[in-house]
């Protein structure tokens, strides 16, 4: 079966189709086509799994294109890393595809929405299966319109228009990066397969600074993508889109592509040192940076948003400091907790009526008791309690920091290990303690959603045995036919360390948020700048919106004001200086026929003088 | 050779075309001035698609008395342009359908006079056949641009354009002198075989040739800074007009440049790139980042897109400015002037549709569209979205294939300008695009029916810009075999 | 030929630049300082062939007028065009005619044209 691995996006690119044709007769039966795609795909994907571990990279390509001498192929492949991806694409596109049936039952437009989302999956699963980084940079651009469609899906909303542009726009920033960063490699290499790239930086056909540079590039690409500091800001404002898009493309996978990009391109990295710091601090910065902005937000999905950077961080860092296998490892057992929060955050805001805010809610344990339960179990997973899949993949990514030999990257990661188990219960037990302080009666939703949650509480508990000391089968597995360096294990102490760590700050929020033992302004109050600028989430918006976004558009209408008004000026001037002499022929005519005939005849002179300058006539 | 034993029947296109044209003129005048006039709409589209069959069956290599070339770039050229004429016919029986006050068969002649001209253009061997050809297609499109004689705008956009047109004809011939001052002939090729010893002799001259024709045909293709008339012109000119004036000039005009700078000044020893390559570098950074920041402020669908095509003709300056192999770089404007030819014409059909239904050419017009008119609205996006560079449409790999020339040309910096501006141009066509699938409509605007001609302009280009965008090869192994 | 020899054709131009602009200017100078001046209202006046000028010089003409200078000048180069080719079609032979024939064609067609659009009538 593992040669028909090409069917797996194919089956949500049919519904897609079918959903775009057919949709608006189907309605809301739209969303068996598109569970029924995605089911096959997991079927599929689970076979080619099993195939993958018992046998061998699988890849076929065909000729797309020929640039004079070197040529481009398209096709698939399936390799050690694409068969894990798949399975977590899978299995979160199929569950939020369930719980949406219910989540999105009164919209008009869920027809729209499923073809959006198959439309998604189609995507995501081509990135993944992309066997060069040309296809893979095709279905990236792909991944990052569907975002913007589905982001804006409640366009009615000017916030959501505007969070859609937003995050298209900046991430493609990175692109731009990225796209250079092709070319570059491309140039040295002759070639867009991961394979040839590999094999011509292996032979030392590129040289050491341009290995940098283009890593650095490709990196960028994955900032944007992934939401890296300093092009994180669009990811909290995509939280405008509905919860179990939130769930899908901000949580599990979109988001998740900048760092599998990362481990796509792993032994480039891994052959410039500098490349790798890069990617290690970004990811450092990246994660106590959100995380801080995480402790005051209130907002339920804005909070999971930046513990989502914050995480990815984590994974860049794990990544940058030679853990290939823990940072993909906590891609995978993130993908699983933070989908399972974003849908039990669904679940809830569903429950209370669309409100988000954490302060509004309250007291659901015992109004929810099965979301209450799944969203404690993934809480509980990316704090990292023993032994949930949190556990073993942030134990993971410690022992890479401690390896890579940063003492400063290690405090910070066990900084942020803190800071994430103390928001996750402020936000646990606010929301889900104390009294109910909404308006609307809460009720737990139907099966529909409820099941989706308790598959991925299942999967967030025990996906985290594939890498455990008594086996570390992932590892194996990930790392057949790849020279990926030392993977790092953490020795027992690291262990204590991390569930001490966690259970700390799990044990601040009880008592600040659940006890009230420490008042919950005992920090606000004592640092209210902090705690502005926190909640201001240092200002990141409105810095860019002053050094980026303004000035852009000064310069357009400056060149705008040339346009139409300096050169106006000029001829005026001209007029006035030919008075002097005596004449009038300047006289004033109606419209701006002579200033275009003006620039036409200065601009032929300007390039005239720029050719003479440039041959050196003007010394 | 003389022109008495040339082989005359390698213009047998040419001539066709004009007697066609000459033929549908007739009838015209002989069928009453006014009055709406489909069939003759149709009668072009058809002469149109003859006369480039007949291109391509007449497709290879001769000269008639070297002053007309026939070879695979005139003919590539030639069906490109006769395509987009038809296309642009297509669209104006709409525009015209609705316009009945507009002389409908002087519409039609005059586009296929002016096709007649860019196509002896691109064919010329000959300073003085090419300046023909040049003002055969000008002299039509000022009298197009100008065609709602009862509209201020348009008046007003056809007379700067006269002015400032016949401002770079000046140029361009004062620039042609040069060279014949030099040689004292006008053939291409002649010129081109002693262009190396001549600029030996008199750098000062020939450089200030190049700058002149630089000058002139920068005005015909709108670069900055020669693209003051392009707003004006396009704002006041009926719309399928702005289609033609920036699609089929445009094109029209980079053959020619193609065809001088690369025959003529590139020479068999390519001493003059050196001349060139920094201006034209920077000409086109420069027109990049104007175009594309200008374009961010505007408000206006019609100017949107002029300062848009201002953006593309930019791209387009790009690899001539970063020759890899001449060759080469040839290939990479072709390709993109194919998709740029359907994608523009696919956007200029909906912007007819929408902004004579609407009356308006403001951006207000197209709220909403996606309720009017789901696939036009989607259709509307593609085009917009691969003139912006999207993947997996015909714009990315024309863009990536620009991209890659220039890099390996060694001109990343350019590419890179390139690189950033597009990024700069999503913002612009975003807005449109979200003006389509995030705006309500107005409120007294109902479902949007496209007739046919605008329906099967639409349906081409789609498909077009989607399969040139995931099987370019299809083109590109064709265009990869053009010869000089 | 060297560079400096190119330039100085140029020469002539300049020439022709100079006694444009110095012949004119010379010639109403040298009447200025020679004629007696003596200005009153009447003489002041624009000459017009005798007749009392009325209204404005810069007024504008029937648009009509333009159209049949235009065909004026088609028709006139036509001619000019003309008369060297019958003079010499003895020796440009069946080329000559047709490509001839095929002008004339041309704008007899052209003709036609502005006598259906009522180009020709004067109102």
């Amino acid at each position: 079966m593992i040669q028909n691995a090409w069917l797996i996006p194919v089956f949500p690119l049919i519904a897609f189709i079918i959903l775009l044709f057919f949709g608006r007769f189907l309605k809301e039966k739209a969303s068996y086509v598109g569970i029924t795609a995605l089911a096959l795909s997991f079927i599929l994907s689970v076979i080619v799994l099993i195939e993958r571990i018992g046998g061998e990279t699988y890849s076929f390509v065909i000729e797309w294109l020929t640039f004079g001498e070197s040529t481009i192929t398209m096709g698939y492949e399936v390799t050690p890393l694409n068969a894990m991806m798949l399975i977590v694409v899978t299995v979160v596109s199929l569950l939020v595809h369930v719980f949406s049936k219910e989540y999105m039952r009164e919209d008009a437009r869920i027809h729209v929405f499923y073809s959006y989302l198959g439309l998604f999956s189609f995507s995501m699963l081509g990135l993944v299966l992309a066997p060069n980084i040309l296809q893979l940079f095709i279905f990236w651009e792909l991944v990052g319109l569907c975002s913007f469609l589905l982001v804006g899906f409640w366009y009615f909303k000017p916030e959501a228009a505007a969070a859609a542009k937003k995050a298209f726009l900046t991430t493609r920033i990175g692109d731009v990066g990225l796209l250079i960063g092709l070319v570059l490699l491309f140039n040295a290499t002759g070639s867009f397969d991961y394979a040839d790239i590999f094999a011509a930086v292996q032979a030392g056909l590129v040289n050491d600074t341009m290995i940098t540079i283009i890593a650095i590039c490709i990196f960028l690409g994955a900032v944007g993508k992934s939401a890296q500091f300093p092009l994180h800001v669009w990811l909290p404002d995509a939280m405008e889109g509905p919860t179990p898009v939130s769930a899908l493309i901000h949580a599990a996978t979109m988001v998740a592509a900048g760092v599998y990009l990362v481990g796509v391109m792993y032994p480039l990295f891994l052959a410039s040192s500098t490349a790798m710091t890069v990617v290690a601090y970004t990811g450092a910065i990246t994660a106590i940076f959100a995380a801080t902005i995480a402790l005051v937000n209130t907002d339920i999905k804005r909070i999971l948003a930046y513990s989502t950077i914050s995480q990815l961080g984590f994974m860049m860092l794990a990544l940058g400091t030679g853990g290939y296998v823990a940072g993909l490892f906590h891609l995978m057992t993130h993908a699983f907790f933070k989908a399972l929060l974003f849908l039990g955050a669904g679940s809830v805001i569903y429950a209370v009526h669309h409100r988000q805010d954490i302060r509004e809610m309250g007291g659901l344990w015992k109004r929810m008791k099965l979301t209450s339960i799944t969203f404690l179990i993934g809480a509980l997973a990316i704090a990292g309690i023993f032994p949930l899949a949190g556990f073993w993949s942030k134990e993971g990514v410690l022992a890479a920091a401690w390896e890579g030999g940063d003492i400063f990257l290690f405090t910070i990661a066990v900084i942020t290990a803190f800071m994430t188990a103390f928001y996750m219960f402020r936000l646990f037990f606010t929301a889900f303690t104390g009294t109910f302080r909404g308006d609307h009666e809460p009720h737990e939703n139907t099966k529909l959603m409820t099941i989706p949650l308790a598959v991925l509480a299942f999967l967030a508990i025990v996906a985290g045995f594939v890498n455990t000391p008594l086996g570390f089968v992932l590892e194996d597995f990930l790392t057949q036919g790849l020279n990926v360096g030392y993977q790092a294990h953490g020795e027992l102490w690291l262990a204590i360390l991390s569930l001490a760590v966690a259970i700390g700050g799990i044990a601040l929020a009880w008592a600040m948020y659940y006890k009230g033992a420490i008042a919950k302004d005992a920090f606000s109050s004592k640092l209210p700048a902090v705690h502005k600028l926190l909640l201001n989430k240092y200002y990141m918006d409105e810095l860019y919106a002053k050094v980026f976004v303004q000035p852009t558009v000064a310069i357009g209408k400056f060149l705008w004001d040339i346009d139409r008004n300096i050169v106006d000026g000029i001829v005026n001037l001209v007029g006035r200086s030919s008075k002097i002499t005596g004449r009038t022929f300047a006289k004033r005519h109606d419209g701006q026929l002579q200033t275009y005939g003006l620039v036409t005849i200065i601009g032929g002179l300007a390039i005239i003088a720029l050719a003479f300058v440039l041959r050196g006539y003007f010394g | 050779m003389s022109a008495y034993n040339a082989n005359w029947s390698l213009m047998t296109p040419e001539i066709v075309l004009g007697i066609l044209a000459l033929v549908i003129f007739t009838i015209d005048f002989m069928t009453g001035v006014k009055g709406k006039k489909p069939f003759l709409g149709r009668m072009s589209i058809i002469a149109l698609l003859v006369t480039a069959v007949l291109v391509y069956i007449n497709r290879g290599a001769g000269t008639i008395a070297d002053i007309f070339i026939v070879d695979h770039f005139s003919t590539m050229f030639k069906i490109i342009l006769l395509v987009g004429v038809a296309i642009v016919i297509a669209i104006s029986m709409h525009y015209l359908d609705k316009n009945d006050d507009v002389y409908q068969g002087e519409f039609y002649s005059l586009m296929l006079f002016a096709a007649l001209g860019a196509m002896l253009m691109v064919s010329s061997a000959d300073l003085i056949t090419l300046y023909i050809g040049l003002e055969l297609l000008s002299i039509s499109s000022y009298c197009l641009a100008g065609f709602k004689k009862h509209n201020r705008k348009s008046t007003e956009g056809a007379i700067k354009y006269v002015v400032l047109g016949g401002t770079a004809s000046a140029f361009i011939l004062y620039g042609m002198s040069f060279l014949y001052g030099l040689t004292g002939t006008t053939s291409i090729i002649d010129i081109s075989q002693v262009i190396s010893s001549l600029y030996v002799d008199y750098p000062f001259i020939v450089v200030m040739s190049i700058l002149f024709m630089l000058a002139g045909f920068g005005f015909k293709i709108s670069i900055v800074p020669f693209h003051m008339w392009a707003p004006d012109v396009y704002e006041g000119s009926p719309t399928p007009v702005t289609a033609f004036l920036s699609v089929v000039s445009k094109i029209a005009g980079f053959a020619i440049v193609l065809r001088v700078f690369f025959t003529t000044f590139l020479g068999s020893e390519g001493v003059l790139y050196d001349e060139w390559t920094w201006i034209i570098a920077i000409i086109a950074t420069v027109t990049m980042i104007v175009g594309n920041l200008i374009a961010l402020t505007q408000k206006n669908i019609k100017r949107l897109m002029a300062y848009s095509g201002v953006a593309q003709a930019g791209y387009l300056l790009v690899p001539i400015a970063a020759i890899f192999i001449p060759s080469y770089s040839i290939g990479v404007i072709i390709f993109y002037s194919i998709v740029y030819v359907f994608m523009t014409l696919g956007a200029f059909a909906i912007i007819t549709l929408v902004t004579e239904d609407s009356g308006r050419d403001d951006f207000s017009s197209f709220s909403g569209l996606y309720k009017r008119s789901p696939y036009m609205a989607i259709a509307m996006s593609v085009f917009l979205l691969g003139l912006a560079g999207l993947p997996l449409t015909a714009g990315f790999v024309g863009k990536a294939w620009i991209f890659i020339s220039a890099a390996q040309a060694g001109m990343l910096w350019l590419a890179g300008v390139m690189f950033v501006t597009s990024v700069i141009s999503f913002y612009y066509y975003f807005g449109v695009i979200k003006q389509m699938f995030m705006n309500e409509p107005n409120p007294n605007d109902v479902e949007l029916k496209a007739p046919l001609s605008i329906s099967v302009v639409v349906t081409i280009a789609l498909a077009v810009t989607i399969i040139l965008g995931v099987l370019p090869g299809l083109m590109i192994d064709w265009i990869a075999y053009i010869q000089w | 030929m060297g560079l400096g020899v190119y330039f100085d054709n140029y020469i002539f131009v300049l020439l022709f630049m100079f006694l444009g602009v110095a012949l004119p200017v010379g010639a109403l100078t040298f009447g200025r300082l020679v004629r007696p001046n003596n200005p009153y209202p009447t003489k002041l006046t624009t000459y017009e062939s005798g007749i009392e000028p009325t209204g404005d010089a810069q007024v504008r003409y029937h648009v009509a007028y333009y159209i049949v200078a235009l065909e004026f000048v088609i028709f006139d180069v036509e001619t000019v065009f003309l008369y060297p080719w019958a003079v010499a079609l003895g020796e440009l032979g069946w080329v000559g005619l047709n490509a001839g024939l095929i002008f004339i064609a041309i704008l007899g067609l052209g003709l036609a044209y502005s006598w259906k659009k009522k180009v020709l009538e004067w109102n």
